[in-house]
């Protein structure tokens, strides 16, 4: 009884040879010289394509580095805004304040605040900076 | 991609599509090649109708399977197969090269009779199946038929094979 094997055996085994020394390609080549090149092998798409991508890139690029630029002035606006309002208030601290230890807390207090204020407007700057990049 | 490329690309191709070719001539290498060489200038020139769904190497057997096809519609011989015995087709092959080509197909007459026992569909699918290693869904690419009829005539050839092959050739 002949398997599945045996058939593939058999296929394989009388394979049919194709010659490699002959001149069938070497023809091809000849009769295809002979014929106009057509629109979708003359390159000209390739390049077409290369192109827009190269326009894409640059604008890309410019939009890049504009994104970057505001996020960077977003980023000194708000340090400037939290630091004056930091100093604003440590300033009205010793007319407020009764006795040095209360100034002492508050002062402290200030300072945590502002630094953590800060500490998320920077991180929101930079964020914005890198997602646009 | 430019027409050096796609000389670059059917030369990887050529061999197999011929073999193939060679396989539904039933060995008559210079008919094969003349429906070989037509199938890869129309492919030349069609190139811009491939879509790149299947590979590139399907998109060619399909066309060489359909410029097969046409000939045999045109020749009136459906079934795909000329026979060894057949004057014209045994001479052109004493032609062709001092004797070498008729050893050979000799060698691989035992494959040629075992195909000639299977319709057109199934000659195709057997050969696509067993000798150029197609998937399923390559065949069916290249055929342009459902996947049920492809295994159809894939379990009715591999019958036909088997009976060949326990009849002892």
């Amino acid at each position: 009884m002949a398997t599945e094997k045996d058939i593939k055996r058999f296929m394989q085994d009388h394979r049919i040879p194709v010659p490699k020394d002959d001149r069938f390609m070497d023809e091809l080549v000849r009769q295809i010289d002979l014929l106009p090149v057509p629109a979708s092998l003359s390159g000209r798409d390739e390049e077409k394509l290369n192109e827009s991508l190269r326009i894409v890139g640059l604008i890309r690029a410019t939009f890049r580095r504009r994104y970057r630029r505001q996020a960077l002035l977003l980023a000194l606006t708000d340090i400037a805004i939290c630091a004056a309002i930091f100093f604003v208030g440590h300033l009205l601290i010793p007319s407020t304040a009764s006795s040095p230890a209360l100034q002492l807390l508050i002062t402290w207090r200030y300072l945590i605040l502002g630094l953590m204020s800060l500490s998320v407007v920077i991180a929101s700057s930079l964020n914005a900076w890198r997602s646009n990049a | 991609m430019t027409s050096k490329q796609f000389i670059e690309l059917i030369a990887a191709e050529q061999e197999s599509l011929r073999r193939f070719l060679r396989g539904l001539c039933g060995g008559d290498g210079f008919r094969a090649d003349d429906i070989a060489q037509e199938a890869l200038l129309k492919a030349y020139l069609s190139y811009e109708r491939f879509e790149g769904r299947s590979r590139f190497s399907t998109w060619l057997f399909r066309i060489a399977y359909n410029s097969w096809h046409d000939h045999m519609k045109k020749s009136g011989k459906e079934s795909g197969w000329i026979s060894l015995e057949e004057p014209d087709s045994f001479q052109v092959t004493k032609i062709e090269d001092d004797g070498t080509e008729a050893d050979r197909r000799y060698e691989h007459q035992q494959l040629y009779m075992a195909i000639k026992s299977l319709t057109a569909h199934e000659q195709a699918v057997i050969l696509l199946f067993y000798m150029e290693e197609k998937s399923i869904k390559e065949i069916m690419d290249i055929m342009e038929i459902p996947s049920g009829t492809v295994r159809s005539c894939l379990t009715r050839g591999r019958q036909h094979l088997k009976q060949y092959l326990e009849n002892g050739n």
